[in-house]
């Protein structure tokens, strides 16, 4: 997948996977990648990118003598996710429309 | 590879990256090892699951923004530069000097010469001032002292601005 595409679309699964409870970087990886391919390269500017923007926010607990931190959903980034499930129609018409063109394509070539 | 060892490898690669947001990206990195362990992998497995130190770096700084990343000012590098080349230089010409001083004359040594050799009355004042004082010394002084002066200045005009 194209790699704009990708990274908007993993801030989203991040969100996500952040609304019901607070997460670690590990964690996080593994719930992700049921869904899509993810590299912990590829989390972690994404989480700090949206700590900056205030999307999340990060606390440290410590767990087996060594500190992890966690991420939380801050009402912005709630915000953001459910503005989200509102683009969703408008990103279906995107999609149907490109594999409309698709189609398209085939037919002419055959 | 230890985990030590992965970590300074890393921030080495990541040193085109702001120092914050390196040492962010290191401890989520020191983190995932220790959880990696704590899953059944030994250190050397874990470290060497996550792959090549230089392609991480890679991954990472692909998809940091632009302003993670440290910016060269190269008007401050000449500006230390300068400072540090009349910096030597006056050094070496205080070395210099003072070692000339103590294996053959002193000060005195030297502005009495110029009374013998030169003239008495008012021409020996001349002379003598002639030899004790190293104008081009002092013009040395005077210019690193103002170039420090700039660099300061410019430093900290720079960080009133952030």
């Amino acid at each position: 997948m194209d790699i704009q595409l990708r990274k908007g679309l993993l801030e989203y699964c991040v969100l996500a996977i952040l609304r019901d409870r607070d997460s670690y970087g590990y964690q996080m990886i593994r719930d992700i990648s049921e869904c899509i391919e993810i590299s912990e390269s590829t989390l972690y500017p994404i989480l700090r990118r949206l700590e900056s923007a205030g999307k999340v926010t990060s606390y440290n607990t410590e767990y087996n003598n060594r500190i992890r931190k966690y991420f939380h959903l801050t009402d912005d980034g709630r915000q953001m996710l459910s503005d989200f499930k509102s683009d969703r129609e408008q990103m279906i018409k995107v999609l149907d429309f490109i594999s409309k063109g698709e189609k398209n394509d085939e037919e002419s070539i055959l | 590879m230890t985990k030590k060892a992965f970590c300074k490898e890393l921030n080495r690669a990541l040193k085109k990256v702001k120092r914050k947001e390196r040492a962010g990206c290191i401890n989520q990195y020191e983190e995932l090892i220790s959880d990696l362990m704590e899953n059944g992998m030994s250190e050397e497995e874990a470290v060497n699951s996550l792959g090549n130190v230089k392609d991480i770096a890679d991954d990472l700084m692909q998809n940091m923004d632009q302003d993670k990343f440290v910016k060269r000012d190269k008007f401050l590098i000449a500006l230390v530069t300068l400072d540090v080349i009349l910096m030597i230089i006056n050094i070496f010409h205080y070395l210099v000097n003072t070692l000339l001083d103590s294996i053959f004359f002193s000060e005195s040594e030297i502005s009495s010469i110029g009374v013998i050799g030169g003239a008495d009355g008012p021409t020996s004042i001349f002379v003598a001032a002639k030899i004790t004082s190293p104008s081009s010394v002092d013009a040395m002084v005077v210019a690193m002292v103002c170039a420090m002066v700039v660099t300061v200045i410019y430093v900290i005009v720079k960080k009133r601005k952030k």
